[in-house]
């Protein structure tokens, strides 16, 4: 893999600078409504990245953004008690915050009890088995391993959709819980991996990009020059414009602009801080 | 493929007169998912068009759109013709986002001939049906001297 370049930083910095603007902004909803999901999901996949990015030589940003965060955690805790969603069937995925905030900040949250006791129950998915590992209760390298080998097997080298693309990316982010530890058994696919990445940022496809790349800086894996070209482009518009756009059919308006782009741009901001290890 | 999130949906034909029917879903670029594949009978007013079982994905750092289509060709009644929403069968373009809410749900919409409404548990959308003569595709599907189905 190769270092990684002035551009790269300063891209990284650059879309570090857009999250710290729009922080308010990652807050958990509270709604009454169904989607609790979709409530947490900036605010998770935020945490998601400040988690990985925790241990790299990028650590002060995620360190000062984890306690900027945890206010707002506490506050879903308080205004939505672990114990009242434990019924749900992505339960471990919405508690998924707490273990890795608490991870990063080195603190225990109010509801930490009631969460390990959600985080006690198989989850039926693998997303949710990821959040349970993060929480220690168990490990699921292996299952992860077991579902990047039958995607990577079956593959023939060619055009692949966004939802297999975005399946190997999770395995690979699952199994090695956001790049905190090594492949069991490591995959030849990076050179393939890094291909795919760069034909991704060519059609603008940015957040596909930026999840291949993250893929494989997490799983350590060498993308080669192809990887290095989509990292060059992913750095490119991240400086051009300060954020990146998640779906190119999707155009920012005034009115959509963060939630047009923060999913991409703190993906892209993983991809482009996350191999400085 | 597989999804990690699935519902059944049916359209209801509120279009005042016998119609044949045929609506698509598509996740993201994963194959289309049409109603009906292969032929079927005209669908009776008040009764609903379907089963179709669709997917998708939730999840964190994971992003996708559902499209959707619907057309009619209303055979009998005021407003005989056949109306579509943009789009085509095998090319949905009405974005309509299921969340993990609508998991294993059974889910109803309904199509008249001015309007095709997406009832979601996530929430619903709507978007104008528009006088069509591209329904070719939906025809072909079609037996002639089919007769209605019963709801």
């Amino acid at each position: 893999m190769a270092a990684a370049s002035d551009t790269w930083r300063e891209a990284a910095a650059t879309l570090c600078h857009w999250v710290d603007a729009r922080l308010e902004r990652f807050r958990p909803a509270v709604s009454a409504g169904p989607n609790l999901l979709r409530d947490v999901t900036p605010f998770t996949e935020l945490s998601m990245i400040v988690y990985a990015l925790a241990p790299t030589r990028f650590r002060i940003w995620p360190a000062t953004t984890a306690e900027r965060l945890w206010p707002m955690l506490e506050e879903l805790g308080a205004r939505r008690p672990p114990e009242t969603i434990g019924r749900h069937p992505r339960s471990a995925e919405l508690l998924l915050a707490f273990p890795l905030l608490e991870d990063v900040t080195g603190r225990r949250s109010l509801c930490h009890d009631e969460v390990a006791r959600v985080m006690g129950e198989p989850a039926s998915m693998l997303d949710g088995e990821l959040a349970r590992d993060i929480a220690g209760a168990t490990d699921c390298r292996e299952a992860a391993e077991r579902e990047l080998a039958r995607l990577l097997d079956t593959w023939d080298g060619g055009p692949t959709t966004t939802s297999w693309t975005y399946a190997v990316t999770h395995a690979l982010f699952y199994a090695t819980k956001l790049g905190r530890r090594r492949l069991a058994s490591p995959t030849a696919y990076g050179p393939a991996l890094g291909t795919l990445a760069r034909r991704a940022a060519e059609a603008r496809r940015w957040d596909l990009a930026a999840e291949l790349l993250v893929a494989l800086a997490w799983a350590r894996l060498d993308g080669g020059r192809d990887a290095d070209a989509g990292r060059d482009a992913l750095a490119a518009v991240a400086l051009e414009e300060g954020s990146v756009l998640s779906d190119p059919r999707v155009p920012t308006t005034h009115a959509n602009e963060f939630e047009s782009r923060y999913h991409a741009t703190v993906v892209a901001l993983a991809a482009l801080a996350g191999d400085q290890r | 493929m597989s999804f990690n999130n699935s519902a059944t949906i049916f359209v209801t034909n509120n279009t005042g007169g016998n119609a044949n029917i045929a609506f698509s879903h598509q996740y993201s670029d994963d194959p289309v998912q049409v109603w009906p594949t292969g032929s079927t009978q005209p669908i009776a007013p008040g009764a609903a068009a379907g089963p179709l079982e669709v997917g998708w994905n939730t999840g964190f750092l994971r992003t996708g759109q559902d499209t959707w289509y619907c057309a009619v060709q209303v055979l009998d009644g005021p407003s005989a013709g056949s109306y579509a929403t943009e789009g085509t069968l095998e090319n949905p373009t009405k974005q309509c986002t299921l969340e993990s809410s609508d998991n294993g749900s059974t889910l109803t919409f309904s199509v008249t001939t001015e309007i095709f409404v997406m009832t979601e548990n996530s929430g619903s959308c709507s978007t104008s049906m528009s006088a069509a003569s591209a329904i070719a595709a939906m025809a072909q599907k079609q037996p002639k001297n089919a007769q209605p189905q019963a709801a």
